[in-house]
């Protein structure tokens, strides 16, 4: 396998450990499956797009009215329509983010009609050379953002007060809820957060690539695939599955064909889904024999 | 006959349904004549969209399990029926059957897989599913990539016979959700619904559940999907297997009453009658509504349309005889 293969799946990897973030973060703190976290996406290189147009600065410094906006759209949501309704079982808040989504992609639609934006800037077709390597400039961007929101958000979660109360709120609700922590608050700005994050994706895939309304489900099988991959304990589980999941995309492309890109992506999913339960299993048995051995050694 | 109608374990409300099934249909076959050819087409596709949400009614609603691979049934239906005419011009029956029958075989090789995982992992499973067989139909070359096929139009029924195949087909999935709910089929559907774990250990097969759901299922789809296939006439993958369809089954389902036997017939009238073909020159606006209406009746009406109406009714029943 040619290193370039191998540097571009690594590059994508960047952008598919940022899509899993976030929906890691939501369903990591407060087991909600966000079906709409693919839109808010889109929504985020809509925003970048309408600012860009009006300010004409470069789509990164656009993050910075992007961010606010998209989060503090994001924070009633989860206040008042999905923590009401993740206390009544697993399936409204999951039929109900699947509306959002419906709502968010149809309004976009409407808005903005279905022809494919991409937004501007001087970089986006640049290369450089890397390991010897042409790659896109954007892409090691791409990366880069990756990581240090991988960074931050792992910071934030273990380093902080605010990352204590989330971690509280989402190990037992009611006992952090006695402890003076306001579970719906956190819960909420868990959202925004994720729909932050969300929005500094979509701004780059509108960079990079090009986006219309309807690209969220495309990106939220991505980030399901990442979140599966990683597991949801750790920030730095969505990075290594958006590594892993971007290698296997771009070596099983090179093997098929370009046009199974996708394709292995989705195949690949089903067999991770398949056999993670089996995977968890034998880890367990693993982890319960080295507990047994343990134990029989105080014996 | 007689046993079929009053045997044990055969509750009223089933054969009140069930009169109620033949009565519509008895009426809307009379009503054909005095409709026009547009009014024709609107009452085939209500009818195939009840077939449809009937269908995903028994394995997302019934079974508890959210399936979003109802359009690439609905696909393999369409492809199926559309190359049985195109390459061998069987009759429009055969077609049918043979859909039906790959249709179920489709649907029972995706609960294989699928069926491994719970809740919310296997519905992001079948997201995975109906993703992959829609991308897999644009790169075949055998069903014609991403051109699509069509089906030669001396072969494609007229639109008034199309509406009483459509009649049949909705006629069959509402009597199957009729008789499954009101049947002991259909207890053990919702216990495994209900209760996985515990049905388990009553001695009921989840597994085997979701798979006879699945089946049932994926025939009927199969079937609402070749008939909407010869209405078209012609297909292509991303119409064919596109995810709206299994989008706007769900909401239809949902917003009439998820689990009974005519939520999914009100839920079609609703959104398709009262909304999509109201709104017809703007698609974007009708989407918008029914998204929106799905986020109210999730929040606002637990139990869907009629589950609220049901409800109410009970509640003045009660007041007024306790007074």
């Amino acid at each position: 396998m040619e290193l370039g293969v191998v540097l571009a799946g690594l590059l994508t990897g960047g952008l598919y450990a940022t899509i899993g973030l976030g929906l890691s973060l939501v369903f990591g703190v407060m087991r909600l499956v966000n079906l709409a976290h693919g839109e808010l996406i889109v929504v985020g290189a809509y925003a970048a797009s309408l600012v860009i147009s009006w300010l004409g600065v470069d789509p990164f410094l656009s993050l910075v009215l992007v961010v606010p906006v998209v989060a503090a759209l994001a924070y009633p949501v989860q206040r008042y329509l999905l923590t009401g309704l993740l206390r009544r079982g697993l399936e409204p808040p999951l039929v109900a983010t699947f509306g959002l989504s419906l709502v968010i992609s149809a309004a976009l639609t409407a808005i903005a009609g279905g022809d494919p934006r991409k937004l501007p800037s001087p970089y986006s077709a640049a290369g450089m050379t890397l390991f010897g390597q042409q790659v896109r400039v954007i892409d090691v961007i791409g990366l880069g953002i990756g990581i240090v929101l991988t960074v931050l958000v792992y910071v934030v979660m273990r380093h902080t007060r605010w990352g204590a109360a989330l971690r509280a709120a989402s190990t037992d609700p009611a006992t952090a809820g006695t402890m003076g922590i306001n579970v719906n608050a956190v819960y909420a700005i868990t959202f925004a957060a994720s729909a932050a994050i969300a929005a500094i994706g979509g701004v780059f895939i509108g960079t990079a690539y090009s986006f219309t309304p309807t690209s969220g489900m495309g990106y939220i099988l991505i980030g399901f695939t990442v979140v599966v991959l990683g597991g949801t304990g750790n920030a730095f589980g969505a990075l290594i599955g958006g590594l892993v999941l971007g290698l296997v995309q771009s070596v099983g492309g090179a093997l098929l064909g370009g046009q199974y890109r996708d394709f292995v992506i989705y195949a690949f999913f089903i067999v991770v889904l398949a056999a993670k339960p089996l995977a968890e299993r034998g880890l367990e048995a693993w982890r319960g024999r080295a507990a047994a051995v343990r134990a029989e050694v105080r014996a | 006959m007689r046993r079929l109608l009053l045997g044990p374990g055969v509750s009223p409300a089933r054969n009140r349904s069930l009169i109620g099934l033949v009565l519509g249909v008895a009426v809307l076959l009379a009503a054909q004549g005095g409709l026009g050819r547009y009014q024709i087409a609107v009452a085939t596709t209500i009818l195939l969209y009840v077939c449809l949400a009937s269908a995903w009614n028994l394995i997302g609603g019934i079974a508890g399990q959210f399936s979003l691979a109802s359009s690439a049934i609905i696909g393999v239906g369409s492809y199926s029926a559309i190359m049985m005419l195109r390459g061998l011009a069987v009759p429009v029956p055969v077609a049918l059957a043979f859909a039906v029958v790959v249709g179920a075989a489709f649907a029972a090789l995706l609960g294989l897989i699928l069926f491994r995982l719970r809740g919310f992992y296997f519905t992001i499973g079948t997201l995975a599913a109906a993703l992959a067989a829609m991308t897999w139909m644009t790169t075949w070359e055998f069903t014609g990539g991403t051109r699509g096929i069509s089906a030669p139009l001396a072969l494609v029924p007229d639109s008034r016979s199309l509406y009483v195949w459509a009649l049949a087909a909705a006629a069959i999935a509402v009597a199957v959700s009729i008789v499954v709910i009101h049947s002991s089929l259909g207890l053990r559907l919702r216990s495994v619904r209900d209760g996985e774990d515990i049905a388990d250990s009553l001695g009921i097969s989840p597994f085997g559940m979701k798979m006879t759901a699945m089946l049932v299922s994926g025939a009927l789809t199969a079937l609402g999907g070749a008939l909407f296939a010869l209405q078209k006439a012609s297909i292509e993958p991303f119409s064919a297997f596109g995810l709206d369809w299994s989008i706007t089954i769900i909401v239809m389902t949902i917003v009439g009453g998820l689990g009974t036997v005519w939520g999914p017939v009100i839920g079609v009238v609703v959104i398709y009658y009262g909304i999509t073909v109201q709104l017809q020159s703007l698609p974007a606006v009708s989407a918008l509504l029914s998204g929106v209406i799905l986020v109210l009746v999730i929040r606002f009406l637990p139990g869907g349309i009629l589950g609220t109406v049901t409800a109410g009714v009970r509640a003045l029943l009660a007041r007024r005889a306790t007074r």
